[in-house]
């Protein structure tokens, strides 16, 4: 542990801290109503596509996190338009798009003479490689999601549970969805630099299913899946450090520690709550229990 | 005065038609049931006078304003049809549920004023002691009521229910039926009502809506139980369920 907080007297580490906790921050809340709209694969599907966007950005010499932020957030609303129109059903929608993407990064890839250091590092991230204009943008773009998510909160919730009921309280759901979408799109792009195109996803669907196993409300299943993720870019940071691993899949790894975790311990709390039960009404008093 | 008017409606699916030219209107205080075979456009009905079906033809106008300029959205309370149950692992109690009924409103109402209502509707629904529990982990019957105090809790004019208590057991089934009546009669709240049981129309509704994808007949219980146009449609059974439970 002291090896740890002399290694926070780094620069790089603070970085990687802050930045991956403000990511993973944004990751967690957007993931909550991504879960629970059955549309959590949207963060594989867009970190595919901008897999494109990360090869067109290394072939031109341009940041690709620049690049990849107009036509992810583009490609998130191809995807709802295709899903609104029932074109095609929003998995396939996303799969589509997710297979486009990596064909078309596959093919610049090979266009600029293969793939190189720079390309694998966005494939699985390197978060203690974030430079210091990225801890700003990360910081601002990530207040700027849970921002928005708190101003529109009420109406989120309530397109979240039950679209149709929605629209007749005068919700305009369609705007709310796109926002869903753009916002995850933002957080994606900047997730890559923490885990990768390919395990982008993990901080998304991670803390909100684990956050799920154990919320009693709306509210402190954001707020579980927020502690969950900031948590483990902690610990995974400090991992990465310990061991000499790769960082992204460290904090990927916690997360799943962390879900295995809450998930066994809520099973036995779950039973012995039915055994307590089960013993009451034995013993002829009243379980307590309101469901008919 | 009519509080909803739909002209000459025409709504399509498709290519096919789900309703054609239906025209009726609903007086403020009306308990109005529609009924019709499955398929028929009920459903499709209410949720095109609700906004949430686009129409091809005809007009709507609720509380004197043409639907797409409607913005009094707290004024209506809707309970859709409820073919599966809440998923059990949705994070949000039963009074977050109820309060997300209150988006509707544009006022801004105080956290204490919000609870307020919450805990009334509640209360109306006697599911008071059901607030902080997760909705998905309640029984079909108890969801059910927590999405009638959702409609509620704005204290609404006019509400919409589409086949309300298919998840209900009998007893609860007749409660439910009895507090319609009460929101009716006490609160002057007007009611459209999709169900399938003509028994339970019969014996609560003030008027009849019989829909086939067009209006069959629109009208009071009187007139209905002396129609002989209608005994030939309906058969003199279903016919006299109705009005033997209406009288």
């Amino acid at each position: 542990m002291p090896d740890l907080l002399d290694a926070l007297r780094y620069s790089f580490m603070q970085r990687a801290v802050i930045a991956g906790s403000f990511i993973a921050l944004s990751c967690a809340v957007l993931g909550v109503f991504l879960v629970l709209k059955r549309f959590s694969l949207i963060g594989d599907g867009l970190a595919h596509i901008s897999f494109a966007t990360i090869a067109l950005g290394l072939l031109l010499k341009v940041s690709p996190i620049y690049l990849s932020l107009p036509f992810v957030v583009g490609a998130s609303l191809l995807i709802l338009k295709l899903v609104e129109k029932t074109v095609v059903y929003g998995d396939a929608a996303i799969g589509l798009l997710s297979a486009v993407g990596v064909a078309t990064g596959v093919m610049i890839a090979s266009l600029s003479g293969g793939f190189n250091v720079d390309l694998f590092s966005y494939l699985f991230g390197n978060i203690l490689a974030v430079s210091p204009a990225e801890v700003f943008m990360s910081i601002g773009l990530s207040a700027a999601v849970l921002g928005v998510i708190t101003v529109l909160y009420r109406q989120l919730v309530a397109v979240t549970f039950d679209e149709e009921y929605a629209r007749v309280s005068g919700i305009r759901t369609t705007r709310v969805n796109r926002i869903l979408l753009m916002l995850s799109a933002l957080t994606v792009v900047l997730g890559i630099k923490v885990v990768g195109t390919l395990l982008v996803s993990s901080l998304i669907i991670f803390p909100a299913i684990t956050a799920l196993q154990i919320a009693r409300s709306f509210k402190t299943a954001l707020l579980f899946a927020g502690l969950c993720a900031v948590a483990s870019v902690w610990c995974g940071v400090a991992l990465a450090y310990q061991l000499n691993v790769p960082a992204g899949a460290a904090i990927v790894q916690v997360n799943f520690l962390f879900f295995t975790a809450v998930y066994a311990g809520s099973r036995i709390a779950g039973a012995r709550s039915r055994a307590r039960r089960i013993q009451a009404g034995r013993a002829g008093q009243s379980p307590g229990d309101n469901e008919e | 005065m009519n509080i909803v008017e739909v002209e000459n409606l025409s709504v399509y699916h498709q290519d096919t038609a789900v309703l054609s030219g239906a025209s009726f209107s609903v007086e403020s205080g009306d308990y109005l049931g529609i009924v019709g075979p499955n398929g028929s456009g009920k459903t499709t009905l209410i949720k095109t006078i609700v906004g949430i079906v686009p129409f091809a033809a005809g007009n709507i106008r609720i509380m004197g304003e043409e639907l797409r300029r409607f913005e009094r959205w707290s004024s209506l309370g809707y309970l859709p049809q409820k073919n599966n149950l809440v998923d059990p692992r949705f994070p949000a109690s039963v009074a977050e549920i109820v309060e997300s009924g209150l988006i509707a409103t544009r006022t801004r109402l105080s956290r204490r004023a919000r609870a307020r209502r919450v805990d009334e509707a509640l209360s109306l629904l006697d599911i008071r002691d059901l607030a902080s529990r997760l909705v998905g982990r309640l029984s079909g019957g108890q969801q059910q009521r927590v999405l009638l105090a959702r409609a509620l809790v704005n204290e609404p004019q006019l509400l919409f229910l589409d086949e309300p208590t298919t998840a209900l057991d009998p007893q609860t089934r007749e409660n439910f039926y009895a507090l319609l009546q009460r929101l009716n009669r006490d609160r002057k709240i007007t009611i459209m009502f999709i169900s399938h049981d003509p028994g339970a129309i019969g014996e609560y509704a003030s008027k009849l809506l019989y829909l086939d994808k067009r209006v069959i007949f629109h009208g009071t219980f009187d007139d209905f139980c002396h129609s002989p146009e209608m005994t030939d449609y309906f058969g003199s059974a279903t016919q006299h369920l109705m009005c033997h439970r209406h009288g």
